[in-house]
């Protein structure tokens, strides 16, 4: 079946390098620096727990996967991190997040040096538009990241249609029990 | 045999200059708001100057506003660019309206003024939203179109500020011309220096109060073109060096194909490639692509002639033996079982069991096709490092990315061009087409226009769920209930398409108007069952409130009646604390003549339900003979959806609503026997015919303040039971059941 182009990181690089107004498309792996990559509460929680700490420093991983997807339910992802994978230096563990996901971890793999390779590649599942995050835990205890924007399109077309009438009917129910509530009172 | 190759446009153009002005004698204003019959096209062949992405100024002065959402007959045409044109103060007779980019949505985040004016985040994308559905193109866009407007606004009349050496708020801005004490200027001449002007505050939109053209019943701008023919619909999409393709899929959903013999039809007229389509890995029905066989030829006629002589042979599958019947009977037994709970207020059992009169209702509702009246076609072009996808999307980002997936491509690369859509409802979010398309045109190597025979376009639908539902309500001593108990099971959506939404079994979204209801009543429990089948389902205009609200406002109609009140009083009477609702259902019976009292035979009945932020209700009057021939009369329909932009266009989207909510209720249902859909044409899929239709009225009933609600899908929910309701009033008899014609209605 048609699969993801492998090209696409050199052109994403391309042109989130070109223009500023797609900087945001930008998503290669950054230099390491001492910047880390910023992480929801909920997410920092489940890789303090995981990792014993939730500061990533960016690079050393990637994540290859569309920057378009028509539906999130079946959205093909790679992770990749750069490591010899020897006994020496390899890659312990790698884990995927979705924040706009009601259950945010998307993947969690603890491989070794018997691996050969730090490449996963999977199928996951999307709620709505935003970030995938990727974290990777190498043999000498460093932790790395990396993030990507990813748009749903029925995301955007069926997201919260209904929330509106959900909202009013919880709004009408709280007013309703709390006007019961004052009466019983009286 | 010698066939002219005439299309139905041509015709109709072609027609219409023969008959001169007789059968087309409208004059267009020598200078109107204008549209482009290629809509994704700009409307002139200048680019113009931007100054954000939503609007264009030529040296002529002539604006091009960009339209996020698709034109299937709703008017987004008109009225997106009526909320930008409010805030630009703009000569409305200088706009011309087009798409906006699908491609350009996907390479763009958003404006920095979008950003500084805290009406879009820095990563929502540049066009924000681009699917339409969900009644929204009004209620969520209006903020940010209004913000496009008044900032380009401010951005004229800083340029002009700055060129003539005085303050901004000296400056003036009405009808596209700029002016200063007795200094005047365009908005074109202005154009380019405002492209670069920056704020330091971006402008406040304005509220309801200080709209100047909205609220007005402007003209809409594709009218000229739908009525001298030009209009490009997907179907019409002509490309150089294009081939047609006739595709066929097992008439059971999804199931697979034996064989098939080329070899037989290669010789005839006309015929190129045989082509197969086989879904790769992970591709389930969920991502729209099924197997599939296709003939391509040089017209479409030979396709077909050529596809209907092929033998070939489906696949045996799982659900040959899946009929209409057995699916309502394992919905209807698990009516009988307790569900997964969406509400459970107060003691509900407990109260029924002491109530003064017990009340039950069963009710039922089929699948339903949308029947479009342009079938499922789409046209795609694969060059080398591009392809483009022409076709009648309702989610053009959807189809460039599912067309992107199948080929491989970086979805950068690929163009969606939207042309107009010969109807939506729904079907048209979801981009099975572009992909099956685009399958078939990467193993042909030259532009493919895919076109689905009526019949493969409604048996290969994804329909309208169907639905049961069970109602048992205690009524008090005044008559008044004390507990409802609602149960449905039916066929999810969201099983489909949004899976992580459904929590123990609970999709809410089959409980729509089920448990949102506004009436109150001190013990409610709602809970449910979902039962699927290998139907595929999708949205169909209104969704779950489409048979819900059948279902739920009978019953309601029938607790009333037991309980001794007036249907409508007693709505009323539930909904006291509500100003909308009120509203509402005063409105009908002010305007409707409300009565019970009418001679046998005739009868009015109401119903009314919200969604989308939007309460509609409604009064049927209809005529029943004693042989049961049923003729609805009038509808009238009083509205609340808080403000209106265009009230001419909003009434076109009630009565169309009435128009399609009718022909649900009253004969098209789409019955399953030996897996397969069995209404496949018009003879058998019943839609109202012209001289079916009633008189309509619509009434607003507007409450103003913060509300916006949608108009897309609202109005057409009541329809059914208030059909329903008056057609018991006449007769006595309750049709329990949609549609309609299964119930006979012969009386005295």
């Amino acid at each position: 079946m048609a699969m993801i182009d492998s090209t696409r990181r050199s052109f994403v690089t391309r042109i989130g390098g070109g223009a500023g107004a797609m900087a945001l498309l930008t998503v290669v792996p950054h230099p390491a620096s001492a910047e880390t990559i910023d992480l929801p509460e909920r997410e920092s929680a489940i890789l303090e727990a995981a990792f014993g700490s939730s500061v990533l420093t960016p690079g050393k991983i990637s994540l290859d996967m569309p920057i378009l997807a028509e539906t999130g339910l079946s959205v093909p992802v790679t992770f990749k991190v750069d490591s010899p994978m020897t006994e020496a230096d390899h890659v312990t563990r790698i884990m995927g997040f979705a924040p706009g996901n009601p259950e945010p971890v998307l993947a969690d793999y603890q491989i070794g040096p018997r691996a050969g390779l730090a490449e996963v590649s999977t199928r996951i599942r999307l709620a709505r538009t935003g970030f995938v995050y990727a974290a990777a835990k190498l043999s000498d205890g460093t932790l790395w990241g990396t993030k990507f924007s990813i748009i749903v399109t029925l995301g955007a077309c069926v997201e919260d249609i209904f929330d509106l009438d959900w909202q009013r009917d919880a709004e009408r129910r709280a007013m309703r029990a709390e006007a019961r509530a004052a009466a019983a009172a009286e | 045999m010698n066939i002219h190759n005439v299309s139905r446009r041509k015709f109709i153009v072609t027609s219409a200059t023969a008959a001169g002005g007789m059968m087309l004698g409208f004059n267009l204003p020598a200078q109107a708001a204008q549209m482009n019959a290629n809509p994704w096209e700009l409307p002139t062949d200048k680019e113009g100057q931007e100054v954000n992405a939503w609007l264009a100024i030529d040296p002529d002065g002539t604006v091009t506003i960009r339209v996020g959402q698709s034109e299937m007959g709703e008017g987004v045409f008109t009225s997106m660019p009526m909320i930008v044109a409010e805030e630009l103060h703009v000569d409305w007779k200088m706009v011309k309206a087009a798409y906006a980019s699908g491609n350009r949505y996907l390479r763009q985040k958003a404006e920095d003024y979008q950003v500084a004016a805290g009406i879009l985040n820095e990563d929502h994308q540049v066009y924000r939203r681009m699917g339409t559905g969900g009644s929204g193109a009004v209620r969520r866009s209006r903020t940010f179109l209004q913000q496009a407007g008044a900032s380009a606004r401010e951005r004229l009349k800083e340029a002009a500020a700055q060129a003539w050496g005085v303050a901004r708020a000296d400056v003036t801005a009405k009808d596209s011309v700029l002016s200063s004490g007795n200094r005047t200027g365009t908005f074109a001449e202005f154009a380019t220096a405002a492209s670069t002007v920056a704020l330091d505050v971006e402008p406040v939109i304005k509220t309801p109060d200080q709209f100047n053209l909205l609220g007005a019943s402007v003209a809409r701008l594709d009218t000229p073109l739908k009525v001298n023919g030009s209009a490009t619909y997907g179907i019409d999409i002509r490309l150089p060096g294009m081939v047609y393709a006739a595709v066929r899929a097992n008439p059971v959903p999804y199931g697979g194909i034996d064989s098939y013999d080329a070899d037989a039809i290669m010789g005839l007229p006309g015929v190129i490639q045989v082509v197969e389509i086989v879904p790769g890995e992970g591709q389930d029905l969920r991502s729209g692509l099924q197997p599939a066989v296709a003939v391509i030829a040089n017209s479409y006629t030979r396709a077909l002639s050529a596809l209907d002589q092929m033998p070939i042979k489906w696949s045996a599958t799982p659900n040959d033996g899946v009929n209409s019947r057995d699916l309502f009977a394992d919905a209807n037994a698990a009516l009988g079982m307790p569900g997964a709970i969406s509400v459970d207020e107060g003691d509900t059992a407990g109260a029924i069991a002491g109530a003064t009169t017990v009340v039950e209702g069963d009710y039922q509702a089929p699948y339903q096709s949308h029947a479009c009246m342009e079938p499922f076609n789409c046209t795609v072009h694969i060059t080398d490092n591009r392809a483009d996808v022409y076709g009648s999307f309702q989610n053009p980002p959807g189809a460039l990315a599912v067309v992107a997936e199948q080929l491989g491509m970086d979805p950068i690369n690929v163009f969606s061009h939207t042309t107009f859509l010969g109807g939506g409802f729904g079907r048209r979010s979801r981009n099975d087409e572009p992909r099956q398309a685009a399958e078939i045109a990467r193993q042909v190597g030259r532009p493919v226009k895919m076109v689905w025979t009526r019949e493969e376009d409604m048996m290969q639908n994804k329909m309208r769920p169907m639905a049961v539902a069970r109602f048992k309500a205690g009524l008090g001593p005044d008559g008044m209930p004390v507990g409802w108990h609602a149960r449905v099971a039916g066929h999810s959506i969201t099983a489909h398409i949004r899976p992580e939404r459904i929590e123990n079994g609970l999709d809410n979204s089959l409980l729509a108007a089920v448990r949102n209801h506004p009436y109150n009543i001190p013990n409610q429990l709602v809970d449910m069952h979902v039962r699927n089948s290998h139907i595929p389902v999708h949205y169909w205009r209104s969704v779950n409130a489409s048979q819900n609200v059948f279902m739920a406002e009978q019953f309601v109609d029938e607790m009333a009646q037991a309980g001794g009140h007036d249907p409508l009083d007693f709505r009323l009477k539930m909904v006291e604390d509500l100003e909308d609702w009120s509203l509402v259902l005063n409105t009908l019976k002010e305007k409707s003549g409300w009565t019970t009292d009418l001679p046998p035979g005739t009868g009015m009945g109401i119903g009314i339900s919200e969604e989308f932020g939007t309460v509609v209700g409604q009064v049927a009057t209809v005529t029943v003979s004693r042989r049961g021939q049923l003729t609805i009369d009038k509808i009238v329909a009083a509205v609340d959806c808080g403000h209106l932009v265009n009230p001419a266009i909003a009434e076109g989207q009630i009565e169309s609503a009435i128009v399609y909510g009718l022909s649900a209720c009253l004969a098209g249902e789409v019955t399953i026997s030996g897996g397969q859909v069995v209404e496949n044409n018009f003879d058998t899929f019943k839609v109202l015919r012209i001289n079916e239709m009633p008189i309509i009225e619509t009434h607003w009933a507007l409450t103003g303040g913060d509300k916006w609600g949608g108009l897309g899908e609202p109005g057409l929910p009541p329809v059914a039971a208030a059909v329903a309701n008056a057609i018991f009033y006449a007769t006595g008899k309750r049709p329990r059941e949609m549609p309609i014609v299964h119930t006979d209605l012969s009386w005295g």
